[in-house]
C-alpha cells in the first residue's frame, strides 16, 4: 500500500534526526508528530518541504563536532638550488 | 633559528665530527675491498670465458661476448659480495658503525622527541587497508605514550570524486573512532603536479616548517609506534643525518607469487640489507617510504627540478627517492639505511603482472637517473654509484639478452660456417678452434655459486640466530628455500625479457603494447597467454633453432628458453591465492609474523573495527555526501566557495542536473566541480531532503535509510 505524504514526512524527519545522532525517544517522536501535524495544517502544498525546512528550529539539534581538516598553514619553500 | 621562518642558515649545518671521519674512512676501505674482490673475480671469470670461446677472443664477435660477460659478471659479483659482507657482519653481531650500533637503547631513551609529521601520500588506494594501516600505527603510537609529538597527514592525489569523497568520509570516521581530531589531517590536491614528490613538496610548503621531521609512508606501509619513536630519537641523536631509511619487510602475502617474495624478503633480506648498509654507510639511498626525513634540510636541498635533457631525460623526475637522497648528500647531510629497525612493513604486488607493471615505472625512473649521474654537479661519488646500481638493475636484462644472442651467433657460426684458421688478418700461424666443455661447466657452476651461495648463507644465518622455528622449522625452511629458488629461476628469464622491453620503451620514450592489462586479483589465462605470447614464441623458436643446430647447445639454452615457453602457466599459477594459502597452512614459505602473530598486524588484518570503506554499504560516496547530514557538513568543510563568473554558472547548471537526475548523469569532471563547491553541497543536501518520494532523491533517501 502506498504511503501517504504524512507518513513520508514523519519517516523523513525520523531518518534525519537519527542521521544527526538524535535518539528517537518518546518525547522526540511526539515532537516529530507535532511538526508533521503543523506541516499538514499549513497552507503549504508540500508538507515534506515544510517539515524539513523547520526541523532544525523544531529540535535542538547540535551540529556535529567536526575535526580540523588541517593545521594552520606555516608557509615555507622548497629550494631548487644545487 | 626558529623552525618556520623559511630561510636556512648555512652556518647551522653541523660540522664534521671524528665519528663522521671514522665512517667515511671505513666506507672507503670497505668499498675499495669490494671493488678489488669484484674486479679480481670478474677478471678471472673473463679469462676463463676467453679460454672457453673457440677463437679465444680472436674476432669481434668474441670480443663483444667477453666484454658483455665481464660487465654482467661484475654485476652479479657485486650482489654476491654484498651478501658476503652482510653475512660476516651479522656473524659478528652487526655493524657497529650503523646508527643503532652507535647508540645504546638507554642513550636513545634520553633524547627528547620533537614534532614529527607522519605523511602518507595516496592515489586511488583501497580505503579499508590504507586507513586501517593509519589506525594501527596511531594506536601503536598511543601505546608508547608519545602520540602528542606526532601528527598524521593523509595526502591525497585521488582524481575520482567517488574515491576522494570516500577518503574524506573515512578520515572523518577514523578521527571520531580514535578521538584523533587535531592529530589526524586530510589534504587533497586538486592539481597533481610532479606525482608523489610533488605531493610531498606541497605538504612541505604548507606545513613542513612546523615539523622537525617527517616520516614518509606508502599506502601499504605499516610501522610500529616504538619504531617511529626510535627513529625520531636517532635523528635527534644524529644531527647530521638528513634521512634515515628502514628496511621494510613484506607482509600479508596471499598469492603464491607474493608468498615467495615475502619469504625471500624475510630470509635473505637481513643479509643483503646489512651488507648494503655496511657499504653505503652515511651515503645510503632513500627508498621513498618507511623513512624519516629532517624537514628543514629536505626543504633546503631536496627540491627536484625538471630534467632539461632530450626525450626520456626531459620533464618530471619519476623515481624521486634516489635523487632526493643524492641531493641531501650534496647538501652535506648523511643518509643512512638501518636494517635493524624492526616493525617496518610493506606489501608485495600480488601477481607477476602487477610486479612487472611496477618494474615498468621503476625502469623508466631509474634510466632517467643516467642524466643526473652524468651531468648533475656536486653529487657524492657514492650516490652516482647508487644511480648506476639502479640503472644496472634494469639495463642488465637487455645486456643478458644481447649476450644470449651473441652466443647463439657464435654457436651457429661454428656449426654452419667453415672454420677460420686465420682470424688475425696478417698472422702466419693458424689458430685451431678449441672447445673445452669442462671449463664451460666450471664457469657455469661458478656463476650459479655466486647466485645461490648468499641464499644458503642466509639460511645458515637464520639457523645461527635460532630463527628456524619462525619459518616452520629447519625442514620446512629448507624446502621453502628450494621452492623459492625454483620460482626465482623460472621468473628470471621472464623478467629479463620484460625488463628489456621496459628499457627499450624508456629509451625510445614510447610504449610497446601487445596485451591487455590484467585487472583481476588473480591472473586470467587469456591475459597471461596474451601477455607472455611474444616471449613464449621467441623462446620456442630459439630452442628449436638450438636443437636443429646442436643438441648440446639446445641443452644449454633450456634454463632460459624453458621458463619462457611456460611463462603463461607460471604466471597464472603464481597469481593463485589457493596454493599460497595451502602452503601457509602446511607451514611452508612461513614468516615470523604469521607464526607468532603481531599486535600491529593483527590490528590491521585480524581485528574487527568499524568499517571505514563506505562505497558498497548503502549508496555511492557522492550520494552519501549529499544525503548524510554529518558527512555533508564534513565535505562542506573541505569544499571551496566560488565567487561567481562563468564557473559559477556552470556549477549552477550541474547542480540542477544532479538534483533532477542524480550524480550518475554527471561526468567525473563535472561531479568533481560540483562536490568541491560548498554552496552546491549544501543546496543539494537541503533539496534532496525535501524531494518528493517518487523523485530521484526521494528514492535515494528511501534506499539509503532502508539499509
Amino acid at each position: 500500500m502506498a504511503r501517504s505524504l504524512a507518513e513520508h514526512s514523519l519517516s523523513r524527519v525520523c531518518d534525519y534526526l537519527s542521521a544527526m545522532g538524535v535518539e528517537l525517544t518518546r518525547d522526540v517522536m511526539l515532537q516529530a508528530l507535532t511538526l508533521v501535524e503543523a506541516g499538514l495544517a499549513s497552507e503549504q502544498k508540500d508538507p515534506l518541504q515544510f517539515v524539513m525546512t523547520r526541523v532544525h528550529d523544531h529540535f535542538a539539534i547540535q551540529n556535529p563536532d567536526l575535526p580540523t581538516t588541517a593545521p594552520p598553514i606555516t608557509r615555507g619553500s622548497m629550494s631548487f638550488k644545487p | 633559528m626558529k623552525i618556520g621562518e623559511g630561510t636556512f642558515d648555512e652556518a647551522q649545518r653541523p660540522l664534521a665530527t671524528p665519528r663522521q671521519l671514522s665512517w667515511r674512512m671505513a666506507a672507503g676501505l670497505r668499498r675499495a675491498l669490494l671493488t678489488l674482490l669484484v674486479l679480481a673475480q670478474s677478471c678471472v671469470a673473463s679469462f676463463y670465458m676467453t679460454a672457453i670461446l673457440p677463437y679465444h677472443g680472436g674476432n669481434m664477435l668474441e670480443i663483444a661476448i667477453i666484454t658483455l660477460f665481464f660487465v654482467l659478471f661484475v654485476w652479479i659479483s657485486v650482489g654476491f659480495w654484498i651478501g658476503m659482507f652482510g653475512f660476516v657482519l651479522r656473524c659478528f653481531g652487526g655493524d657497529r658503525l650503523s646508527p643503532l650500533g652507535r647508540h645504546t637503547a638507554a642513550e636513545l631513551q634520553t633524547q627528547p622527541l620533537s614534532r614529527t609529521a607522519v605523511v602518507m601520500p595516496i592515489y586511488h588506494e583501497p580505503i579499508q587497508r590504507t586507513f586501517g594501516g593509519i589506525r594501527a600505527m596511531y594506536r601503536s603510537l598511543q601505546k608508547t605514550g608519545h602520540i602528542d609529538h606526532f601528527d598524521f597527514f593523509i595526502l591525497s592525489d585521488s582524481r575520482n570524486p567517488d574515491v576522494w569523497l570516500a577518503e574524506q568520509a573515512a578520515w572523518h570516521r577514523l578521527c571520531q573512532e580514535l578521538g584523533a581530531g587535531g592529530h589526524l589531517f586530510y589534504r587533497r590536491r586538486s592539481l597533481n603536479q610532479h606525482y608523489k614528490s610533488g605531493n610531498i613538496a606541497d605538504f612541505l610548503r604548507r606545513w613542513g616548517s612546523g615539523y622537525e621531521y617527517m616520516i614518509v609512508l606508502d599506502a601499504d606501509s605499516l610501522m610500529g609506534g616504538s619504531t617511529l619513536v626510535t627513529m625520531v630519537q636517532l635523528m635527534q641523536a644524529e644531527p647530521r643525518t638528513g634521512i634515515l631509511q628502514t628496511s621494510p619487510t613484506l607482509i600479508n602475502a596471499r598469492s603464491m607469487f607474493a608468498r615467495v617474495q615475502q619469504f625471500a624478503n624475510h630470509v635473505y633480506g637481513p643479509l643483503f640489507t646489512t651488507g648494503l648498509a655496511s657499504l653505503q654507510l652515511g651515503e645510503a639511498v632513500y627508498w621513498g617510504h618507511n623513512a624519516i626525513i629532517r624537514t628543514r634540510a629536505f626543504m633546503e636541498h631536496g627540491g627536484l627540478k625538471r630534467l632539461p635533457g632530450p626525450g626520456l631525460f626531459h620533464g618530471s623526475i619519476l623515481s624521486h627517492d634516489f635523487v632526493e637522497a643524492a641531493f641531501m648528500g650534496r647538501g652535506g647531510y648523511e643518509v643512512w639505511l638501518e636494517p635493524d629497525l624492526f616493525h617496518s612493513y610493506e606489501e608485495s604486488p600480488p601477481t607477476l603482472v602487477d610486479d612487472l607493471q611496477r618494474d615498468k615505472r621503476w625502469a623508466k625512473g631509474n634510466l632517467q637517473h643516467l642524466w643526473l649521474m652524468l651531468f648533475e654537479p656536486g653529487l657524492r661519488p657514492a650516490h652516482r654509484m647508487a644511480f648506476l646500481n639502479g640503472i644496472m638493475s634494469y639495463l642488465a636484462s637487455p645486456l643478458w639478452l644481447v649476450f644470449l644472442v651473441l652466443t647463439t651467433i657464435e654457436a651457429a657460426r661454428l656449426v654452419l660456417y667453415p672454420i677460420n684458421y686465420f682470424p688475425e688478418p696478417h698472422s702466419l700461424f693458424p689458430l685451431w678452434p678449441q672447445w673445452n666443455p669442462e671449463w664451460a661447466i666450471i664457469l657455469a657452476s661458478s656463476t650459479l655459486f655466486l647466485l645461490f651461495l648468499p641464499k644458503f648463507l642466509a639460511v645458515i644465518d637464520v639457523i645461527r640466530c635460532r630463527r628456524g622455528k619462525q619459518h616452520g622449522g629447519i625442514i620446512r625452511l629448507l624446502f621453502s628455500v628450494v621452492l623459492e629458488i625454483v620460482v626465482s629461476t623460472l621468473l628470471a628469464p621472464i623478467r629479463m625479457l620484460a625488463h628489456t622491453r621496459f628499457v627499450l620503451e624508456a629509451l625510445f620514450n614510447t610504449t610497446l603494447r601487445w596485451a591487455g592489462q590484467n585487472r583481476t586479483d588473480e591472473t586470467r589465462w587469456s591475459a597471461a597467454i596474451l601477455n607472455q605470447a611474444p616471449g613464449t614464441l621467441i623462446a620456442g623458436a630459439w630452442a628449436a633453432f638450438a636443437f636443429w643446430l646442436d643438441q648440446m647447445f639446445f641443452f644449454w639454452s633450456l634454463p632460459v628458453a624453458g621458463p619462457l615457453v611456460f611463462a603463461a602457466p607460471t604466471s597464472v599459477f603464481l597469481s593463485r591465492v589457493g596454493p599460497g594459502e595451502r602452503l601457509k597452512r602446511w607451514g611452508f614459505l612461513q614468516v615470523p609474523e604469521e607464526r607468532h602473530g603481531s599486535p600491529l598486524l593483527d590490528d590491521v588484518y585480524a581485528r574487527t573495527y568499524p568499517q571505514l570503506e563506505t562505497y558498497t554499504e548503502r549508496s555511492s560516496p557522492a550520494i552519501q555526501a549529499i544525503l548524510d547530514p554529518v558527512l555533508n557538513q564534513v565535505h562542506q568543510a573541505m569544499a571551496h566557495a566560488h565567487r561567481g563568473g562563468k564557473k559559477q554558472e556552470m556549477i549552477l547548471a550541474l547542480r540542477k542536473r544532479c538534483f533532477q537526475h542524480g550524480p550518475h548523469t554527471l561526468t567525473q569532471k563535472e561531479l568533481c566541480h560540483l562536490v568541491r563547491d560548498r554552496a552546491s553541497l549544501q543546496w543539494l543536501h537541503e533539496q534532496a531532503w525535501q524531494a518528493a518520494p517518487d523523485s530521484y532523491w526521494g528514492k535515494a533517501l528511501h534506499h539509503h535509510f532502508q539499509h
